[in-house]
């Protein structure tokens, strides 16, 4: 097994990093260990409309990737590891996760921490959790993929993610809420930190025989135009989300109204209104075929005439 | 000749799986080796390839539905 070892803390360019690898080096299998800056990862096929609030994060500059695994949306900062192992896949003979997760539960119990496989695919600690993990497969080759709690502060960015006031349908993958726990809570050599933590993985699953890949420069170069093609586009942060409904009920300054939105690819495609006292009419022309995006409306209504702030309610 | 499209059997203990994602739409040509549609089931996502060229005739099933394996999902003319 290869290890690479990625210094970058930039989420969407360590998306990228996995998939290259994941795509086109497929004579080994691969480890990787990383680490983001704070940020929020939802899955392949979830709408990142109704897992966060995208008004907040857009106002406020939060990083939101979308990956390429499935299941639901979590939180990462700093005290938080991510392992990706690469692998050959065989579907007569493909387990699922217990490959992947026993070696992980194996060295985190022989660390003192009485760590157990829950449901699937987590890891936790009595009913707390300290890992998910998720899968992408694509011709032979599987991708695993997972976190670890080690000492994450993940109230922090969870208080900034107001959820929205409104009512979503859509056939898109929800997430699960689970309780979660630090795994540094549960050491019982106290003087281990963040990096002593990420050795003590690197070297039990390379079974003390760590052979690091270095990635070139043109490796490099590819990752980078995945990255920017890719990874943080509008189009596929929020494009990508499946097709879905958004009701709700609001006020704009004294005027109340009910709103109905059908979003495709990200785009308004239809807009009902009903209010006694706004120009539905011409609110529901104005958003028809535009990006369902905060800023993008902002602009939209900006020199309207008793419509600025508009956008403001329409999440 | 028109050929069936079956939802795939991806793991030792899978029984069914959430169809995620077309690729493709009903009248567009897939070459064999093609992406067709995705799965996702206990949050793995496949990418399930055509097995076959040519036209998608049918879709039986949308984003978001659970399949159960060996199911129908699609129709490929390969004339």
């Amino acid at each position: 097994m290869k290890y690479v070892n990625s210094k970058n803390n930039n989420v969407n360019y360590n998306l990228a990093v996995e998939e290259y690898i994941f795509s086109n080096m497929m004579d080994d299998d691969f480890l990787l260990l990383w680490v983001n800056d704070p940020c929020v990862v939802i899955g392949k096929h979830q709408n990142i409309f109704e897992e966060v609030n995208c008004k907040e994060i857009q106002k406020n500059g939060v990083t939101v990737a979308r990956r390429n695994s499935g299941g639901g949306t979590v939180f990462q900062d700093k005290g938080n590891l991510n392992f990706t192992l690469i692998t050959d896949y065989n579907p007569d003979n493909f387990s699922g996760y217990d490959e992947f997760l026993s070696p992980i539960i194996k060295i985190l119990n022989e660390m003192g921490i009485p760590a157990e496989k829950r449901n699937v695919c987590d890891i936790a600690i009595g009913d707390k959790k300290i890992s998910g993990n998720a899968q992408s497969i694509k011709k032979n080759r599987v991708l695993h993929h997972g976190t670890l709690l080690f000492d994450a502060d993940l109230d922090a960015l969870r208080t900034q993610l107001k959820p929205v006031n409104g009512e979503f349908k859509s056939k898109a993958v929800k997430s699960i809420r689970s309780s979660v726990t630090n795994i540094i809570d549960h050491l019982a050599d106290k003087n281990l930190d963040f990096e002593g933590f990420k050795e003590v993985i690197l070297n039990s699953l390379c079974s003390n025989e760590i052979d690091e890949v270095k990635l070139s420069a043109a490796d490099i170069e590819k990752i980078r135009a995945l990255e920017k093609s890719k990874y943080v586009t509008w189009n596929w942060i929020y494009g990508f989300s499946p097709t879905f409904i958004f009701k709700k009920r609001g006020d704009f300054k004294d005027h109340q109204f009910d709103l109905y939105l059908v979003v495709e690819k990200g785009k308004i495609k239809e807009s009902k209104f009903k209010s006694i006292t706004l120009p539905v009419e011409k609110i529901e022309s104005l958003l028809s075929g535009h990006r369902y995006d905060y800023f993008v409306l902002t602009d939209l209504f900006s020199g309207i005439k008793d419509l600025e702030d508009f956008a403001d309610c329409l999440f | 000749m028109k050929k069936n499209i079956q939802m795939p059997k991806l793991s030792e203990k899978m029984e069914s799986g959430v169809l995620a994602a077309w690729n493709k739409e009903v009248g567009e040509n897939v070459e064999k080796g093609e992406v067709l549609f995705e799965i996702e089931t206990e949050k793995v996502v496949s990418e399930v390839e055509s097995l076959e060229s040519g036209v998608l005739e049918a879709i039986y099933f949308e984003a978001g539905d659970e399949i159960k394996v060996d199911d129908i999902i699609a129709v490929i003319n390969c004339d």
